[in-house]
């Protein structure tokens, strides 16, 4: 009986055991070292480093650059073809917003977002119709800068499995277009490629 | 006796003066950007770590020839074959370096770029993470990185050999 008891505080013990998580750490959400076959983090921080890379160091983009009366450029957010990438998980935007951010810093273009006019107009509306704030202190309406480009992307990728190999193909593309003249001044991109061996044993 | 005692000290002394010097060794920060003179640059090896190429860019945004340029640094298994400087036609500090593979093998590398201004100050720092590289036995590919600032002067590149999922 004994013996029943003490196998059964054991297993009871073992499955406690495996079912703790460990301790969170925080990693480097660059380091390649731990990839999974979806686009992850990493892949995005090295793609949006690499447009940004490829942006400064472009003739066509030196052109219209200006330090001293930098170009306005309006973002889109990155279109995802829905046909060949089904991952939920994939974060577009995170692609947009990094190299926006770098590139604002380096002072050569200044950014106005599509994304958020719907909240800057609310924010507007309050300040001038609500009565709750001071009309001298309130954003005028009508001062926007005009877009003079267009920086926007699409997302597509690939799959190909074998009875041994998964394997994921990315292709990210960006396009920085003149309004205008509908000129396209600067397009990159980049591909990212996954592949993970099978098991032949093992989930 | 007295003069055994004597030894056995002075052996004692030298071993904690060793062990003192490797430890400090093993802490001192790879590579100050800010050492060295115009046009420079200096390749070095990190101990299991990779390597480290430092570099302090000309007024015309160019480097000189580095005597390290081309020679095996320490353990790893690749080489910097070449390395060069311009500025881009923004004024953007652009560096480019040649890895050639001495493997026999396809190896990766991870490689990432940070930039200094006059200062020695990191520029955009924490916005220049880990990029991947693959090659074939004895393949030479192209790295290339831009500042994120027409105030960048100096760069430093760390290199390294990884195998996924360690």
């Amino acid at each position: 009986m004994k013996t029943l008891i003490s196998a059964a505080l054991l297993a009871t013990l073992l499955t406690l055991t495996a079912c703790t998580s460990g301790p969170v750490v925080r990693t480097d959400p660059t380091d390649p070292s731990r990839a999974t076959l979806s686009l992850d983090q990493a892949d995005v921080n090295a793609t949006a480093s690499a447009m940004v890379d490829s942006m400064l160091a472009s003739p066509a983009v030196a052109r219209v650059a200006d330090v001293n009366n930098p170009p306005t450029i309006v973002v889109l957010p990155i279109r995802l073809d829905v046909n060949t990438i089904t991952d939920p998980r994939i974060n577009t935007d995170a692609i947009t917003t990094l190299v926006r951010g770098q590139v604002i810093n380096s002072g050569i273009f200044q950014f106005v977002d599509a994304t958020r006019r719907a909240d800057i107009a609310a924010e507007l509306a309050y300040q001038h119709e609500s009565g709750m704030v001071r009309s001298d202190t309130a954003a005028q309406r009508g001062q926007q800068i005009g877009a003079n480009l267009i920086l926007e992307g699409t997302l597509s990728g690939f799959a190909s499995d074998t009875n041994r190999t998964r394997q994921r193909g990315y292709v990210i593309t960006m396009t920085l277009q003149n309004l205008e003249t509908g000129i396209i001044l600067w397009q990159q991109t980049e591909q990212v490629q996954k592949l993970q061996q099978r098991r032949t044993i093992g989930f | 006796m007295p003069n055994t005692i004597q030894t056995l000290k002075l052996c004692s002394v030298a071993i904690l003066s060793g062990v003192a010097a490797l430890i400090f060794s093993g802490c001192q920060a790879p590579g100050n950007p800010n050492a060295g003179l115009p046009g420079e640059v200096n390749i070095q090896s990190l101990p299991n770590a990779g390597i480290e190429i430092t570099g302090i860019l000309n007024a015309d945004g160019s480097l000189n020839l580095s005597p390290q340029v081309g020679q095996r640094m320490g353990r790893g298994d690749f080489i910097v074959d070449n390395i060069r400087a311009a500025y881009t036609d923004s004024g953007f500090p652009r560096v480019e370096a040649s890895l050639s593979s001495i493997s026999r093998g396809r190896i990766s590398i991870q490689y990432r770029f940070a930039w200094f201004d006059a200062n020695g100050m990191e520029i955009a720092a924490g916005t220049g993470g880990w990029n991947t590289l693959s090659l074939a036995a004895r393949e030479t590919a192209t790295i290339q990185g831009v500042a994120r600032s027409q105030d960048a002067v100096q760069f430093r590149i760390l290199a390294r050999t990884f195998t996924p999922g360690r």
